[in-house]
């Protein structure tokens, strides 16, 4: 029984962490893509699908990044593509150590699904493309299908 | 009292990591991320010398599959002489990784010695590069150099000189937040030779007024400031290059050797004649058709360990590693074929076998032709390709007698 404080401690403290700074990436909200947009000096643009909101972002470099957001307001998906890749760490956000396990193997193909997440990053320097999703917070009918591949 | 120090270690660690992806970006250490489960390190590794490539013709240098102090499998390795330009001021650098997907000679500044290089500058400021490898960036100051392989000569091309004790930290914009990829552990290489199709990097640059990234600012560079492709800046055999490797067996071996050509028909010994040439899209992809569905975005790469394919039909046989977890492992070696688009209309078929990969990597092997693991949309055709093969590179708008002009992709 010794060891509940400690995890209680433990899980105060990373509920706090989770609950502070991260916002507009993969699993936040839509809310902060404005102060992202900033941050990253993109163009940007919304449109509407069928069933969920998908932001635009153009990056300086000419890559091109997308966040899908649910009625919710969660963004269960991201996808790139462009000669560089974005920020994987601010697009990922808690799911970026995620990003960095898958990546350890391979240095060109990066590949891993479970239920609750699919990575997919590949190509060669000046035409990478990828994606991120989280199909337990995706809208109704909405498959990986839906993202570029 | 072991539980609750678990307790608290795993606690920590599970708040470094959320705050670390937190975090707006750049920054981080390469940390020190091992390869595939394939062989352990001893406690105390004896150095391995770092592979130095022979002169096998006046257009032409060994390369070699073997194992280093990386550890990694099925990576090629050559050695690059880097000068100050027009000097006999030179430093023959060994364990270089030989890329075919990314374009550009970057180097570690540890491994450059005492050779001094100017640092490219705009608007009187030094220019830094940051560039996107999938699983890290490399950040650091463009610098002018000859680039020599044999009697080769790239004469004073922007290079990226990463690792640089000066600027550490790279840029939190317009760099892809990634481990910096700045020293043997993180790089598994001295550097990375990377000779793709394209002659320049398109990657992101910056002018800095300090040291920190926070002075940095992304500049437009064009394409001829850019790190360059040093095959493209030869002044000969400057069209493409060609890749020949060694047949080994299915076990897999220890070592693999290979001969690296530059130039396509330009000489005898880099004939395309009766290869099959894959033209692709200006960005190096083409389509590979396997089991009935096509797959366009598909790659040769001489940087990718494995053959990265969708498991398609074949999930209940190509079954996920239960230790390499990026690979395939059917109980028994499987083969398959698939077919690509070659000029002239014509259809190119390509063998290949894939074996269990946790029995590969229980050898003592780094080299092997039957690697392979899922990569749903594509085909990534890797190092376990080239063996057996010639497999030639061309090089986006120069001609070659027999293959065109490029980009292409051709085999043998």
């Amino acid at each position: 029984m010794r060891f509940q404080a400690p995890l209680l401690n433990c899980l105060l403290a990373l509920g706090l962490a989770l609950t502070g700074v991260c916002h507009a990436e993969l699993g936040g909200t839509a809310a902060s893509i404005s102060a992202e947009q900033k941050q990253f000096n993109s163009q940007l643009t919304s449109t509407q699908q069928n069933g969920y909101l998908v932001y635009t972002q153009t990056l300086t470099s000419g890559t091109i990044v997308q966040e899908y957001i649910a009625p919710s307001g969660i963004i269960f998906a991201i996808s790139w593509s462009g000669p560089s890749l974005p920020n994987i760490q601010a697009i990922f956000g808690n799911y970026y150590a995620n990003y960095l396990s898958a990546a350890e193997k391979s240095r060109r193909s990066i590949y891993t699904s479970s239920e609750s997440l699919v990575i997919q990053s590949t190509g060669m320097m000046g035409a990478f493309q990828g994606f991120a999703f989280l199909p337990k917070l995706a809208p109704t009918g909405f498959t990986v299908n839906n993202l570029p591949q | 009292m072991k539980i609750q120090h678990f307790f608290k270690r795993v606690c920590l660690f599970l708040l470094v990591l959320t705050l670390f992806a937190c975090g707006g970006g750049g920054g981080g250490g390469s940390g020190n991320s091992s390869t595939s489960g394939n062989t352990p390190t001893p406690d105390t590794p004896a150095p391995i010398p770092d592979y130095m490539s022979s002169n096998i013709a006046a257009n032409a240098i060994s390369f070699s599959i073997q194992k280093s102090s990386g550890n990694n499998v099925n990576a090629p390795f050559v050695s690059v002489t880097i000068c100050q330009p027009g000097t006999s001021q030179c430093q023959t650098i060994g364990n270089i990784l030989l890329d075919t997907g990314s374009s550009g000679l970057r180097v570690l500044s540890s491994a450059l010695g005492s050779l001094q290089l100017s640092t490219q500058t705009n608007n009187n400021l030094p220019v830094l590069e940051c560039a996107s490898f999938l699983s890290g960036l490399t950040w650091g100051p463009v610098k002018t150099a000859d680039v020599k392989m044999s009697s080769e000569i790239a004469s004073s091309i922007p290079i990226q000189v990463i690792g640089d004790p000066n600027y550490q930290s790279a840029p939190n914009n317009n760099c892809n937040g990634l481990p910096i990829l700045q020293d043997p552990s993180g790089l598994k290489a001295n550097g990375i030779l990377g000779v793709s199709l394209r002659v320049s990097d398109s990657q992101n640059y910056f002018s800095c007024s300090g040291n920190q990234n926070s002075s940095c600012q992304l500049i437009t560079q064009v394409s001829s400031l850019q790190v360059q492709n040093p095959v493209a800046s030869f002044a000969v055999d400057n069209n493409g290059l060609v890749m020949q490797l060694q047949t080994i067996s299915a076990s897999g071996a220890n070592s693999a050797t290979g001969t690296l050509y530059f130039g396509v028909d330009t000489q005898t010994n880099n004939s395309s004649s009766g290869a099959s040439i894959i033209p692709t899209n200006s960005n190096g992809y083409f389509t590979t058709t396997f089991n009935g569905l096509s797959y366009r975005n598909s790659f040769i790469d001489s940087g990718s360990n494995g053959l990265f394919f969708p498991v398609g039909s074949q999930s209940s046989i190509l079954k996920t590693c239960s230790l390499s977890t990026s690979f395939y492992c059917p109980t028994t070696t499987q083969n398959y074929s698939a077919t690509v688009a070659l000029k002239n209309n014509g259809v190119g078929t390509i063998n290949f076998s894939v074996a269990n990969a946790d029995s590969l990597f229980a050898t003592n092997n780094y080299a092997f032709s039957n690697l392979a693991g899922n990569e749903p949309s594509l085909f990534d055709w890797g190092i376990p390709f080239f063996y057996g093969k010639t497999v030639f590179f061309g090089i986006a708008g120069k001609l070659s007698t027999n293959a065109g002009t490029g980009p292409y992709y051709g085999y043998r």
